[in-house]
């Protein structure tokens, strides 16, 4: 029965965890312009994912070690270096995004200028992060973030005609006033905001904190292999509201109030409020977990000691670390860039940096001296390795559509 | 060799003179059409917050944020526009999208206002002028698209 | 300069099967895949840094005729300090960083080689962590609960 608990504890934490601020914004954006017809990359993004997170789970309750740690003796300095900075200044970026959207959902909740939320964000993020436990950290965030659960609701309350969603689902064309690199350059979004690169280190280095073993894989697999897919779910009724909403209408989403509209139409007031709610949670979750996942990644590369189940004084760089971090992010966004425009830029600079991430853990995966038995199957290597060529192809694409339709202008 | 060189060089100028001001018309009609897409969804939003205030299914503060946020982007669409130097044949075009982009402004804005209670005006009227700004953007598109 | 041996130099024919290699006494580490990259763990298991680099010298017996080494009359090199810090940088790419940054953690100190490697000793007695130290005294312990266990 406790085991039980356990499992619904974690897939539900999974799905409520799984929307940050990059899948709120590029799905809503997308489903404003293109309908349904890039859903199909979602799904994609949410099977890489699904592969990977559960990859680097298995490596860190196997081996004992967190994947950045064992990525830099297997394969030298020089590769854990260059994957280090890339995951490092795309992870800061996406934590700048995402203290951005905290400010973002407490502004529409209280009309408050977002500047002003700004420090009172990144400062609540810090102290829980200095005084919160991981696992309650974990846990309350994520069943919070299950209040995102509203899209879904709003979506049946709309009534569309779903017909023409599954159809545009699964007959995705070029819708006729886009031109192509435009649709490709939102798939690129679309992808590195589903494939977010914090979160495979993220993982690892929780099963670490939460101490894994062997025996809890299962656990793991039950969070992975039910949880994301959900809330891939999740991110598609958010990208299905704006395209029954927003896409009639002409609205383009250029910020977070717009994201609510389709919410506020279906169910008024009570269910805004749960959006509100569930925005703050998921947002500040994926603060929290990529401030932690900056430290964590230092910490590893250099061999400090790390983690949260220590006490701070003990781990005194790893904190620092995101002390810095944390500061570092908040003044970013006082200098008034728009957090809307830094999501957008952070989902793509994380599908140019998905190769650098994802490639070191397939090959830890697959080492027997750290794996032992537990070392990728061969249909694990095979989807692995097709998955590669995806996140090459992703990312290489990546610059040159970006310069080729001015960031999707 | 140099005068031919030059000969070249000045065929090339010249020639790029004759493509000039069609391609510069274009791309200023472009740039005019994204504009007033700008400023329509705009305009659209506020019908839309307008709509749900007056059903009492939006709070107060989601509202003046939402119209905040709609106010940014007609005003963006405002300066896109009067940014653009046009050729003699869209000047005409474009003094009307600026004149349709200023009232899209004026009647979000005025929708902050009733929203926050410090207008004079009813929903009726706002969501009237509105409709009359969304109207207005379409129309200058037509004759821009035609 | 072909790395080829004329077939009068070969040791062994081509039929014959190779000889054995020779099996000195203890474990036999590869310096660069055991020892380099490494974590290395104090005694309570926490944490020291990860060998940046390694400092070798020249073996010196009580004899010191320069008879230790290997036939080639090469001196055999041991290992005697594990390294950390910026030495990173310099073996990623050239050069070298003056002795006195060098932050060493003795040979001797170390009790046993595995996926990680283990120290005999406290991490507080080491010289590498004194950015850890510093830090925890001026920055972490001076912030109110950093010295608490998580709630």
């Amino acid at each position: 029965m406790k085991k039980l608990f356990a499992v619904a504890l974690g897939v539900l934490t999974a799905i409520g965890g799984f929307v940050d601020i990059g899948d709120l914004v590029t799905n809503a954006v997308v489903g404003a312009r293109f309908g349904m017809s890039l859903a199909w990359v979602v799904v994609v993004g949410v099977v890489g994912i699904c592969l990977f997170a559960q990859m680097s789970g298995r490596v860190a309750a196997v081996s004992g070690r967190a994947t950045f740690e064992i990525i830099r003796e297997r394969l030298g300095p020089r590769v854990g270096g260059a994957n280090l900075v890339a995951s490092f200044l795309v992870t800061m970026l996406t934590l700048t995004a995402e203290i951005g959207g905290i400010a973002l959902a407490l502004e529409l909740a209280s009309s408050v200028e977002r500047r002003l939320w700004i420090p009172f964000a990144g400062l609540a993020v810090w102290l829980v992060l200095w005084r919160v436990k991981f696992s309650v950290l974990e846990n309350a965030a994520g069943l919070l973030g299950l209040a995102l659960v509203v899209f879904a609701v709003a979506l049946f309350q709309l009534g569309p005609d779903w017909d023409e969603l599954v159809r545009q689902v699964t007959h995705p064309s070029v819708p006729p006033d886009e031109a192509a690199p435009t649709y490709w350059y939102y798939a690129v979004a679309l992808f590195g905001a589903a494939m977010t690169p914090y979160e495979v280190f993220f993982f690892s280095s929780g099963a670490r904190e939460e101490r894994w073993t062997v025996e809890d894989l299962s656990t793991s697999r039950a969070n992975v292999l039910v949880g994301f897919p959900l809330g891939g779910l999740l991110s598609l009724a958010i990208a299905a509201c704006a395209t029954v909403v927003l896409l009639p209408r002409g609205i383009e989403v250029t910020s977070l109030s717009q994201i609510t509209l389709p919410v506020a139409l279906a169910g008024g007031k009570f269910l805004l409020a749960l959006v509100i709610l569930g925005i703050v949670a998921a947002t500040f979750g994926a603060a929290l977990e990529t401030a932690l996942s900056t430290g964590y990644t230092l910490a590893q590369f250099f061999g400090w000691s790390w983690g949260k189940y220590r006490r701070p004084a003990e781990a005194a760089r790893f904190h620092t670390a995101m002390l810095v971090a944390v500061v570092v992010g908040t003044l970013v966004l006082l200098t008034n860039v728009d957090p809307v425009a830094v999501t957008e830029y952070s989902v793509v600079f994380s599908a140019i940096a998905l190769p650098l991430t994802y490639l070191p853990i397939l090959v830890v995966a697959n080492d027997p001296e750290y794996m032992g038995e537990h070392v990728n199957g061969r249909a694990t290597n095979a989807l692995g390795l097709g998955y590669l060529v995806v996140i090459v192809v992703a990312s290489l694409a990546a610059i040159p559509l970006m310069v080729a339709t001015g960031a999707g202008g | 060799m140099f005068g031919a060189a030059s000969s070249v060089l000045a065929v090339t100028l010249l020639g790029g003179c004759a493509w000039g001001p069609s391609s510069a018309d274009h791309a200023a009609a472009d740039h005019v059409a994204t504009a007033l897409d700008e400023a329509a969804s705009g305009v659209a939003v506020a019908t839309v917050v307008v709509e749900l205030v007056g059903q009492g299914r939006t709070t107060t503060p989601v509202a003046d944020v939402t119209l905040r946020d709609a106010i940014a982007d007609v005003a963006g669409a405002q300066r896109t526009v009067a940014d653009i130097v046009p050729t003699r044949d869209v000047a005409a075009l474009r003094a009307d999208a600026v004149q349709a982009v200023a009232d899209a402004l004026v009647a979000v804005a005025d929708a902050r206002a009733w929203v926050d209670g410090t207008s004079s005006d009813d929903e009726a009227g706002v969501a009237r002028a509105l409709d009359d700004a969304a109207r207005t953007i379409d129309a200058v598109g037509q004759d821009l698209g035609g | 300069m072909s790395p080829r041996l004329r077939r009068a130099e070969r040791a062994s024919t081509p039929e014959e099967p190779l000889p054995a290699p020779p099996r000195p006494a203890g474990r036999v580490l590869d310096a660069r895949l055991h020892l380099l990259d490494r974590q290395v763990v104090d005694a309570d298991g926490a944490p020291v840094a990860v060998v940046d680099d390694l400092e070798l010298e020249p073996l010196v017996t009580a004899a010191d005729d320069g008879s230790a080494g290997t036939a080639d009359g090469v001196p055999t090199l041991v290992v005697t300090h594990l390294l950390s810090g910026p030495v990173l940088l310099t073996r990623v790419l050239t050069g070298r960083p003056p002795h006195s940054r060098w932050h060493r953690i003795a040979w001797r100190h170390v009790s046993d080689v595995g996926t990680v490697l283990r120290l005999g000793l406290q991490g507080d007695a080491l010289d590498v962590l004194w950015i850890e130290r510093w830090l925890r005294e001026h920055v972490v312990g001076r912030i109110p609960g950093g010295r608490r266990a998580p709630e």
